[in-house]
Formats: structure tokens, C-alpha cells, sequence
């Protein structure tokens, strides 16, 4: 085992899905789409940095949450 | 101008004043001054952090970068960072904070005790944060001179004099309580400004589509910027978070690991939205109504000169202001602990008295911005720009020794200091032979190689030392326990 802490799996998860929509953007397929005058690149990075802030913060509440059910350790 | 010119220096007097009563309380030690006590709770950090980033360039380079190059290329750079928030806060908040220094050079030299590793990381922090700080000068000159008519030098002269006053007089201390103020100013007149243009014209889709009729390429992807500029601006950011010593210093600032990781996470919601009411509804108005600038950073302030009461006007200056400022002197108080910290740290503790220590940090401090400040006469084109060539230098340096660092077992002396210079050297490289290599493809090629190499380093050379080892998994332990 090569790793000093094993990442949480849902930690690792989230990270993934973070990734996977990071790698979504830059995809050729829609780079000549246009909504609104806005390619669609441009919506899907809007769509990004809405949906990361809050989903981080839902993240970190429910690791907190968990955290206090496996007995309040911290 | 009256009323502009008030509340400027109104807001200008009130930041030396917060310098000069921190400075009572960070004089007794160098904990209050680096990392203002580790006392720091999560909602005045996170609006700290956000304040701290959300800089000059993401007031007026934001919109500067999307009327210049378009929506699409600038959203990537800014998503990037946005997604560089989460990655430092599941990877890099708690252990750092657990490991409880000043600055990133602490556990660096720490994890990879060599001295190019000692005098390298902080030479990096100084040349990479002096670029950030000229453009975060131009964006002051910029603004005082369209809004208050003051000449571009003098503007530039004044406002440097003030930031580095209550800097140099109150440290981090000083720093998080003007970024509170500060942050939530930048999100009153941005967040304002676009609400206030939507109520006018409509909504961000309306703003949109009127713009695009007259500007479409404002809309489109740039036709002479590859995929890999937008990729290369966003895997910067994106990488950069976890590293940048402005950003990490404010994570050692936190209560505990818990209180830093909140902070990251709040910060990014309010630095998103700070980010899309600029760039969807105030860029595309001024595009609209400003389609042939000479200067594209000036375009907010051209926006707000005309559709604003002076009142309103006043408060924006204050606020752009207060993001240079707030971001400065981050950079600032970074750039003075690289070199009174990192680099003489040792010296002054050994040989000086404390106060000697604490003058001649107070004295790095203006040494630096004075140095910036004479550089800032002859600003860049777009500081958004600018500035994020310099911080991908320090992403490429850094963020695979940072994290291997804290994560690989196997991460030992020889891959940290081949992964840091290897990082460095293919960046350089790549940057400065853009006849060979593609625009923002420095980055990409960078982490590659930095990570590269640190596998080589850790599978080939010999192991860290037992001790090591089990401190650095006890960062971990005491962080999950």
C-alpha cells in the first residue's frame, strides 16, 4: 500500500464526477453549438460553476454528518 | 468627481487605520503576523479567501478577458479555479492545516529537505507573485484614472503607498479583517451592477442574445484560440488553488482542518457568483454599448461611468480598489514571508531580536511592492492574462510535489526535487517557444512531465526515512480521527 491515507470512497467519488464534468467541456462534439448567442462550452461552464460550489458544500455537510454519527470524534 | 473622489479616500484612510490597530497585536509574535493567530472562523475566512482571489483581475480582467476573447475562453479559466477549490479542500486543507506552519515553502522544505528545494520554491513565489501584483497595479491606475480623473501614474503611485502601509504595519491580521470589508463590497457593486442591468434590459439569456446579435463572436470560441488555450487556462486554476501561496497561507489561518475546509468550500460560492453576474450580464452590456475599445480592461468601468449615479460610481471605485487591494496584499504579505520567512527565516530567529526580525519583514514587504509598483508604469494588455501565465508557473512546480507529497508514501527527495524542477523547467520552456508548442499547452505538458518524474524519483531512488513517514500519516490520522 503506497498511499498514507486511503481517500474517503466518497471523497474519491466526488472527485471522479468532478473530473468526468471537467473532461465533458472540452469534448469536440458541441463546441459549434449556440444557445442564446452562448456556445454551448460557454453554458456548460456556467452550469459547472454553479453546480460545484453547491455540490461541494452537500458533500461537505454529509461527510460532517457522517463524521458525527461514527460518534462525534472530532 | 466629488463625491467619487470622497468615498475613495474615505475607504483608503479606513484601510491604514485597520493596519496601524493590527499592528498592536501583530508585533508580539510571528504566528499573529504570518497566520493572524490560527484563530480565524470559517465564514470571515471564506469571504477572506474569495476576497483574496477574486481579484483586480476578476473584477476588471474578467470582463476585460471575455470582451477580448469571449465568454467561452474566459468562463474556462474561471471554472477551472472554481473546480480548484474542491480539489484543495478534499486534498490539501486538512493535512496542511494539521501540519500547522506559515507558508507552502514549510512543508516543502519539510518533505523534500534540499536547498534548491529551500531557495528554489520562494525565488518562484516572488517572480510568479510580482507578475500578479503589476497587474493587479494597472487594474488601480486603470480605475482611478477613468472614474476620478487622477493620471494613471499618480493613481498607481497612491495606491500602492496605502497597501503596502497597512501590510507591512498589520500582517495577516490586518489583511482578513480589510478582505471581509473589502469582499463583501466587490460583491455589493458587482452583484449590483448586474442586477441592476437586468432590470433594465432582462435577463442574462435577453442580455445575452442582444449582444451576440451585435458582437456573436463575443459567444463564440475565439477562432485563434485552440482547445488547448482553454484547456491550458483552466487545468492552471484548476491545479493552482491547492498551491498558491496567498490561498494556502489563509488555509493555515483556519481554527482547525475542518474550519479550513468550510472556508475553501464557501469561498468557491461566493467567487462563483461574483464571476457569472460580471461575465453574463456587465460584459455582454458593454460589448453592446463599447464595441471598439482601445483598452478591453476598461470596459466595466466604461459601463459603470454610464449607467451609474456618482454615488454608485464612488462606491465601484472603492470596490475594484478593494479588490486589487485585497488580493495585493495577500501577494504582498506572501511574497514578504517567501523571503523574511522562507528564505532568511533561519538568520533572523538565530541572530536577530524579534523586533529586529519583525522591521526587517516590515521592510521586505515595501521592498517588493516598490519593486512591482515600478514595474506596474508599463502595464500588460489584459492582466487576466498576464497574471495567469505567472501562476502556472507555480502550478506547474508545485502541485504534483504538494500532493504526493501528503498522499505517495513513496514520494521521496529525489522525485520532489525532479518533479518540482522538471515541472518548472517544461513549462518555461513550452511558454516561451510558442512557435513550436500551441497556445496554453505550457500546463499540459508540465504536470505530465512533473508527475512523470516523480514516480520515477519515488519507484528508483531510495525511500523517505521511517520517522517521516509516520509523521506525515499522522497528519492523516489526526485529520480522520
Amino acid at each position: 500500500m503506497s498511499n498514507f491515507q486511503k481517500l474517503p470512497a466518497a471523497d474519491g467519488l466526488y472527485l471522479i464526477v468532478l473530473i468526468g464534468f471537467s473532461a465533458i467541456s472540452f469534448l469536440p462534439f458541441w463546441r459549434g453549438i449556440e444557445v442564446a448567442g452562448l456556445s454551448m462550452l460557454g453554458w456548460w461552464m456556467v452550469f459547472l460553476m454553479v453546480y460545484v460550489p453547491t455540490s461541494a458544500l452537500i458533500h461537505f455537510a454529509r461527510s460532517e454528518k457522517k463524521r458525527g454519527q461514527g460518534g462525534g470524534k472530532r | 468627481m466629488t463625491i467619487e473622489r470622497v468615498l475613495t479616500v474615505l475607504y483608503l484612510i479606513g484601510c491604514i487605520a485597520v493596519g496601524l490597530i493590527a499592528s498592536r497585536k501583530v508585533s508580539r509574535s510571528s504566528d499573529e503576523y504570518w497566520v493572524a493567530g490560527r484563530k480565524i472562523g470559517p465564514v470571515v475566512n471564506s469571504m477572506a479567501i474569495m476576497a483574496a482571489l477574486a481579484s483586480g483581475g476578476s473584477i476588471i480582467g474578467v470582463m476585460g478577458l471575455a470582451y477580448a476573447t469571449g465568454i467561452p475562453a474566459t468562463l474556462a479559466l474561471f471554472t477551472g479555479a472554481s473546480i480548484g477549490f474542491p480539489i484543495a479542500a478534499l486534498l490539501v486543507a486538512g493535512p496542511l492545516r494539521k501540519f500547522g506552519k506559515f507558508t507552502i515553502t514549510d512543508f516543502m522544505v519539510y518533505r523534500y529537505p534540499h536547498a534548491i528545494v529551500r531557495y528554489l520554491v520562494p525565488i518562484l513565489i516572488v517572480v510568479s507573485f510580482t507578475a500578479y501584483i503589476i497587474a493587479q497595479m494597472k487594474v488601480a491606475g486603470i480605475t482611478a484614472n477613468a472614474l476620478l480623473g487622477i493620471p494613471y501614474d499618480t493613481a498607481l503611485t497612491l495606491a500602492t503607498l496605502v497597501f503596502i502601509t497597512y501590510v507591512s504595519l498589520g500582517g495577516m491580521l490586518a489583511i482578513t479583517w480589510t478582505d471581509v470589508f473589502q469582499g463583501t463590497l466587490m460583491l455589493f457593486v458587482v452583484i449590483g451592477a448586474a442586477l441592476l442591468l437586468m432590470f433594465r434590459i432582462g435577463s442574462p439569456m435577453t442580455i445575452m442574445e442582444q449582444a451576440t446579435a451585435v458582437a456573436p463572436e463575443l459567444g463564440r470560441m475565439g477562432t485563434d484560440q485552440g482547445i488547448t488555450s482553454y484547456l491550458g487556462s483552466f487545468v492552471i486554476w484548476a491545479s493552482a488553488i491547492s498551491v498558491i501561496p496567498h490561498i494556502v497561507m489563509r488555509v493555515f489561518t483556519a481554527k482547525d482542518s475542518r474550519s479550513a475546509k468550510l472556508s475553501l468550500n464557501l469561498s468557491m460560492v461566493f467567487y462563483a457568483v461574483l464571476i457569472l453576474a460580471a461575465v453574463l450580464a456587465i460584459t455582454p452590456v458593454g460589448k453592446m454599448n463599447f464595441p471598439e475599445l482601445q483598452d478591453a480592461d476598461t470596459v466595466f468601468l466604461r459601463v459603470i461611468e454610464t449607467e451609474f449615479h456618482p454615488f454608485f460610481r464612488g462606491i465601484a471605485v472603492a470596490a475594484v480598489l478593494a479588490a486589487v487591494m485585497s488580493t495585493t496584499d495577500a501577494l504582498l504579505l506572501a511574497c514578504s514571508s517567501a523571503i523574511a520567512h522562507d528564505l532568511l527565516g533561519n538568520y533572523i530567529e538565530k541572530r536577530l531580536s524579534h523586533k529586529t526580525g519583525h522591521w526587517i519583514t516590515v521592510g521586505v514587504a515595501w521592498a517588493v511592492g516598490l519593486v512591482a509598483m515600478s514595474m506596474a508604469y508599463d502595464p500588460p494588455a489584459l492582466v487576466t492574462e498576464f497574471y495567469t501565465i505567472a501562476i502556472g508557473l507555480l502550478s506547474a512546480g508545485l502541485f504534483v510535489p504538494v500532493i504526493a507529497g501528503l498522499w505517495w508514501k513513496k514520494a521521496n527527495l529525489a522525485g520532489g526535487i525532479a518533479s518540482l524542477l522538471g515541472g518548472v523547467t517544461t513549462y518555461a520552456i513550452v511558454q516561451y517557444t510558442p512557435s513550436v508548442f500551441p497556445a496554453g499547452s505550457a500546463i499540459l505538458m508540465a504536470i505530465p512531465a512533473s508527475t512523470l518524474l516523480m514516480w520515477i524519483g519515488g519507484t528508483f531512488a531510495p525511500s523517505e526515512s521511517a520517522t517521516m513517514i509516520a509523521e506525515i500519516t499522522e497528519l492523516h490520522r489526526t485529520e480522520e480521527a
